[in-house]
């Protein structure tokens, strides 16, 4: 346990940490606006395939992304058409779109591929990596924070980007409103579904950026179900950070953390199930500790009554 | 009568969207030029040719069947329990260690055996949640979703160290022992028992939901659980008792999926079974007869996609990506429905909708 191994796993936590701060802002903005977006698993997927096929087609990581986010953008019009526009069930819209990504990104990738299981080419560009002179010569930062693919420092810079978006410009106010106070919000004129399209589309956008990280960020390939319930994980980290980016953002560098930990102790050979558990069993102790602490501060009898809300609006 | 008429309206819908998928998919196949009828003819002779292609499509769809009537019995008592999934897995490697380590049982002690096993640790996964959200009025929907996660990488654990086949290169539990088979329906066609489960286990789901007290409470819940509370039900302990018997029908998906089927645990085994599941009782609408159409459709596409990819060379993963349109077409269908309607159904079908 010596000071190379920590700062290796901090490294790697950081960069494990990136796919959900991009996704959970994503979520965390649908949530806020009232349709938790439980596919963000589905849209990152759909993102990671089409960037890498956008990357293979033209030999550019920048038309990767743009393939990518133009995706998850169309994949986001089609959950607000069911969600916003026929007023579907969003647990049943989100369940049905993670199972038509996983489905439609294994049955593209044999269509355009024609392979099966996963697919890299040296056609596919990576997204560069970033190399920070000056940092060449502090050691400990060095090894932190130097090197990283590019999308890890821009999803820092998405983080206060969000933080301003949401509690210093209008939008921020209205996706709440539009989550927990739908009406209120329209009697002020404001179309709420127009704030809900905004919402999704933004929350599409950040899930296409997730995605095209994951495939082009650093392995440069398309695996089958990639996103091996990262989605789930940001969405936890939603959950668990409320409607704060930077509370938000603090939750995914704690699980992107566990999920360092568990890939360096998986090579020493020690189980690493239960690192892999933590992110999912802290947000559910946290929901306990949060639900606990509100049921004693309301006891009447009309909040002790079980409702029927399928869904958190925010916090 | 009027219902006759609901139920037939609600068939003639059922039948055009499933038409409308149909045509969606040969628009996909003709897109990547290959021969839709020609597609589609090889699924369905592939599906239920012959006997033993209705053998299979009954061993595919018993596990279906029961992980549908999991989320069924939850969401119709206005409580959702998405983890089937988790459940199922916690339930299949409770029942594949029972099977393999105890040894010298005799078959009508062993068999029952593995069963109790799995629907208690399916029972007291879905329990976790349901007393969360009873108690402490924790959001299910959320807990099952991040249990699933929790379950897959305990069972993960157990069947990768503890338990783990070590002639096998990762993941299983060694094979479980003949006492703790499940025996052959019809031996020479394949026909395993689990279909006998999951069948019962619908009729009398069915019956407990439209012909006893608790299925009228459970119904009163979902509705509207405050008229409920007001009428006198106590909505926890209904709900409490909802999430168990959901939890014993996915530890008994997990018992028939080992026992009957796989003989064996392995990783993430519920796999196509959980969602699934969940994506069936909601267009069954909870209603168990339904649930046992909508899973023997599901299984068609499933088991027909082999022959669609030998015979027509379309790729197999196409089923997929049509049972996922078909579940979109159903959802956005109820606003084509709501369309035609007058206007006070409107308001009513709204509130559903919004609840």
């Amino acid at each position: 346990m010596n000071l190379d191994f920590i700062l290796d796993v901090l490294g790697t936590g950081l960069r494990m940490a990136t796919p959900f701060i991009l996704a959970g802002l994503g979520g965390l903005i649908s949530l806020s606006a009232g349709d938790l977006n439980i596919s963000l698993e589905g849209f990152m997927l759909i993102g990671a395939f089409f960037a890498v096929l956008g990357s293979y087609l033209f030999e550019s990581y920048l038309v990767g992304i743009a393939f990518a986010l133009m995706a998850t953008v169309i994949y986001g019009l089609l959950f607000g058409l069911f969600t916003i526009r026929l007023k579907a069930d969003v647990f049943v819209v989100g369940i049905a779109l993670n199972l038509l990504a996983s489905e439609a990104t294994v049955f593209f990738s044999r269509l355009f591929f024609n392979v099966r299981g996963s697919f890299s080419d040296p056609r596919i560009q990576g997204i560069p990596n970033i190399h920070i002179a000056f940092l060449d010569n502090v050691p400990i930062l060095d090894q932190l924070f130097n090197n990283h693919s590019a999308f890890v420092y821009i999803s820092w810079v998405m983080i206060f980007i969000f933080w301003l978006l949401i509690y210093r410009t209008p939008y921020g106010f209205y996706f709440r409103a539009a989550g927990e106070h739908p009406e209120a919000l329209g009697t002020t004129g404001i179309q709420v579904n127009k704030i809900r399209w905004i919402a999704n589309v933004i929350c599409s956008v950040m899930c296409g950026l997730a995605g095209a990280h994951l495939s082009l960020g650093y392995l440069k390939m398309f695996v089958e179900d990639m996103t091996a319930g990262r989605g789930f994980i940001a969405l936890s980290a939603v959950i668990f950070g409320g409607s704060n980016p930077i509370t938000m953002a603090i939750t995914s560098l704690l699980f992107g953390l566990a999920e360092g930990i568990s890939l360096r102790i998986q090579n020493m050979g020690i189980p690493s199930q239960f690192t892999l558990m933590l992110p999912y069993l802290t947000t559910i102790f946290a929901l306990v500790f949060r639900a606990v602490r509100k049921s004693r501060k309301s006891t009447t009898l009309l909040t002790s009554i079980a409702t029927n809300e399928p869904e958190t609006k925010g916090e | 009568m009027k219902k006759l008429q609901k139920s037939t309206n609600s068939l003639i819908s059922i039948v055009g969207v499933f038409l409308a998928t149909m045509i969606f998919g040969a628009l996909i196949i003709l897109m990547i030029g290959k021969d839709p009828l020609l597609a589609y003819s090889a699924m369905f002779s592939y599906a239920m040719g012959d006997v033993s292609a209705i053998a299979n499509l009954m061993n595919r769809s018993m596990a279906l069947i029961l992980s549908a009537l999991c989320a069924a019995v939850a969401s119709n008592a206005g409580i959702y329990n998405l983890g089937g999934k988790g459940q199922i897995e916690l339930g299949a490697i409770a029942a594949a260690v029972v099977g393999y380590k105890l040894v010298g049982l005799p078959l009508y002690i062993h068999l029952p055996l593995c069963i109790l096993a799995a629907v208690v640790m399916g029972i007291l996964g879905a329990a976790i949640p349901g007393y969360m959200r009873v108690k402490w009025k924790v959001d299910e929907v959320i807990s099952t979703i991040m249990l699933n996660s929790v379950f897959f990488m305990f069972t993960s654990y157990l069947a990768n160290y503890p338990f783990r086949d070590v002639t096998r290169w990762s993941g299983t539990t060694p094979p479980i022992l003949d006492s703790a088979t499940l025996p052959y329906l019809v031996k020479s066609i394949d026909l395993r028992s689990g279909i006998v489960f999951a069948l019962v286990a619908a009729a009398i789901i069915y019956w407990i939901l439209n012909y006893t007290n608790q299925g009228y409470r459970w119904k009163m819940i979902g509705l509207n659980p405050r008229f409920a509370q007001y009428g006198g039900v106590n909505v926890g302990k209904d709900q409490m008792k909802a999430m168990v018997l959901s939890g014993f029908l996915s530890g008994l998906a997990g018992a028939v999926l080992v026992c009957g089927s796989n003989y064996r645990f392995w990783e993430a085994i519920a796999g196509p079974y959980g969602w699934d599941g969940v994506l069936i009782a909601m267009l069954a609408k909870n209603n168990p007869i339904a649930i046992v159409a909508v899973s023997f459709v599901f299984s068609i596409f499933k088991n027909g996609a082999l022959g669609m990819e030998q015979v027509a060379s379309v790729p197999s993963d196409l089923t997929g990506v049509l049972l996922a349109a078909l579940i979109l077409f159903i959802t956005g269908r109820e606003f084509v429905s709501i369309l035609f309607r007058r206007r006070k159904h409107v308001i009513l079908v709204d509130e559903e909708v919004k609840q």
